[in-house]
């Protein structure tokens, strides 16, 4: 999952970003709102976290031009303005969240995962896939009741995956989601996690199947 | 105690206003009889269709026996509590989205609360208008749309004003024919039928019949028709909304 911080306070944004990536986020940060437009065009993120008070074009404004373009990214505000007319019209403008500094980092973490959680359409904090359990809060994951040891990059493919059962999914998505822009991950990489994840996944049944010279698919389960 | 005993019916409808009503069925659960007599009337008059029960068991019987869009949640209930009633509802399979609303006010309660699969927190004391607003955008996200508003070629929906514009003028609807004319946009190109419209529609009070579905929709093609929107009849089925084409450029 990746998240794009629109913040032009420095310091606080490289804060919250090395808080989210310990839980396993990939984040990109940018201080300006023209960036954040620009930056939702040419990729594809899973939450923009936005600040209002921005240098030139503010919070308000960057939320009203993505949702204009029908960018359909959940969006968290992020802001020293606390007045309940600045909350309603943020939600208003098509924000999903709205949380004023100061915050408590638990708290906004636990409002980024609930976010992340309706915008992928899962019903509750555990993602069930036949006998493959995702705790996404504790990120704790078990197979057949049994704990099962990912990686934090095997976890974030396998996300993605799960995400989009019975269709495929292309290397370069995956990619996407799961590295930011400082990171430089070739396909073959995406191609060890995935065959790391086949060891793990595949003696229980739950089959990565390779759609070649494109990508992924995780097939329906069924039971046997 | 349940609001049957404090007031002679527990549900709340909308009176219809022109343009207006997404049939949105909402549920609070809240003991406190005058907060929750206070919070059916104020989301009434945004529209919804608001249901309340005063303890989790009670809602949570509501929940498995009626479709509901959205839940707003206490947490002290007598009873099971609202983090209880949360737990179970998310083991259960159910998604509707969750606002817990609740005089708890501890960061831990509020990640407890967001990580046992709550949409949404909000401590007591709160603004109405603020919570109207995150109920909004609540509905917007559960129903899979994401801006306030919808575009289908020379057509506006603007969901939170409630208001609708075709070729820049704005369009008059009553509340029914927006009802329909929303069902129909969230499946644009897919068959709708009559009873998939009669179920997203009604609130639980009414009855409706196919037949009122046929008028709704022939006076929404009444209406839109004129600019280029076509709704097909999809015989002995339903009815289905037409992409919108651009007859010429420029």
């Amino acid at each position: 999952m990746r998240i794009m911080i629109v913040e032009d306070d420095a310091a606080l944004a490289r804060g919250v970003a090395r808080i989210l990536e310990s839980e396993g986020y990939a984040v990109d940060v940018v201080a300006r709102g023209e960036q954040a437009i620009l930056a939702a065009e040419q990729e594809r993120f899973d939450l923009v976290m936005l600040d209002v008070g921005l240098p030139g074009m503010d919070g308000f404004e960057v939320l009203r031009r993505l949702r204009a373009q029908a960018e359909r990214v959940p969006v968290l505000l992020l802001t020293a303005r606390d007045e309940i007319d600045d909350r309603v019209h943020g939600l208003d403008l098509g924000a999903d969240d709205y949380v004023a500094k100061p915050f408590a980092m638990s708290e906004l973490a636990a409002r980024v995962r609930a976010l992340i959680r309706r915008s992928q359409a899962q019903a509750g904090p555990k993602v069930v896939h036949g006998p493959l359990l995702l705790d996404t809060v504790a990120r704790r994951a078990f197979l057949n009741g049994e704990p099962l040891e990912l990686a934090g990059r095997e976890w974030a493919v396998l996300e993605v995956l799960l995400a989009k059962v019975e269709r495929v999914v292309s290397k370069e998505v995956i990619i996407q989601a799961v590295a930011n822009w400082g990171e430089e991950l070739s396909l073959n990489a995406i191609e060890v996690y995935v065959s790391r994840l086949r060891a793990k996944l595949e003696p229980a049944g739950i089959r990565i199947r390779t759609v070649r010279g494109f990508g992924y698919m995780l097939e329906e389960h069924k039971a046997v | 105690m349940t609001f049957a005993q404090a007031q002679p019916t527990n549900q709340a409808s909308a009176a219809p206003r022109a343009g207006a009503m997404p049939a949105v069925r909402l549920l609070i659960v809240e003991d406190d009889t005058s907060l929750a007599t206070g919070l059916m009337r104020a989301l009434a008059n945004e529209g919804y269709d608001v249901t309340a029960a005063g303890n989790g068991e009670e809602a949570l019987e509501r929940i498995r026996s009626e479709p509901y869009d959205l839940l707003v949640l206490d947490i002290g209930l007598p009873g099971i509590d609202g983090f209880e009633v949360l737990r179970r509802l998310r083991a259960g399979g159910y998604a509707l989205p969750v606002l817990i609303l609740t005089a708890r006010d501890a960061v831990d309660d509020r990640v407890r609360g967001l990580d046992l699969g709550a949409d949404d927190y909000m401590p007591k004391p709160f603004a109405l208008p603020e919570l109207a607003a995150r109920v909004r955008a609540l509905g917007r996200r559960g129903r899979g749309q994401v801006g306030p508003r919808i575009v289908h070629g020379p057509l506006v929906l603007d969901t939170a004003a409630r208001r609708a514009w075709l070729n820049g003028e704005p369009l008059e609807m009553a509340a029914r024919e927006w009802s329909v004319l929303q069902v129909l946009l969230e499946r644009v190109e897919r068959t709708v039928s009559k009873e998939a419209i009669i179920e997203a529609v009604a609130g639980l009070s009414d009855d409706l019949s196919l037949n009122a579905i046929e008028v709704y929709v022939s006076r929404l093609r009444a209406k839109l028709e004129p600019a280029g929107i076509r709704i097909r009849t999809v015989r002995g089925f339903g009815y289905m909304l037409l992409e919108h084409h651009q007859r010429s450029a420029g």
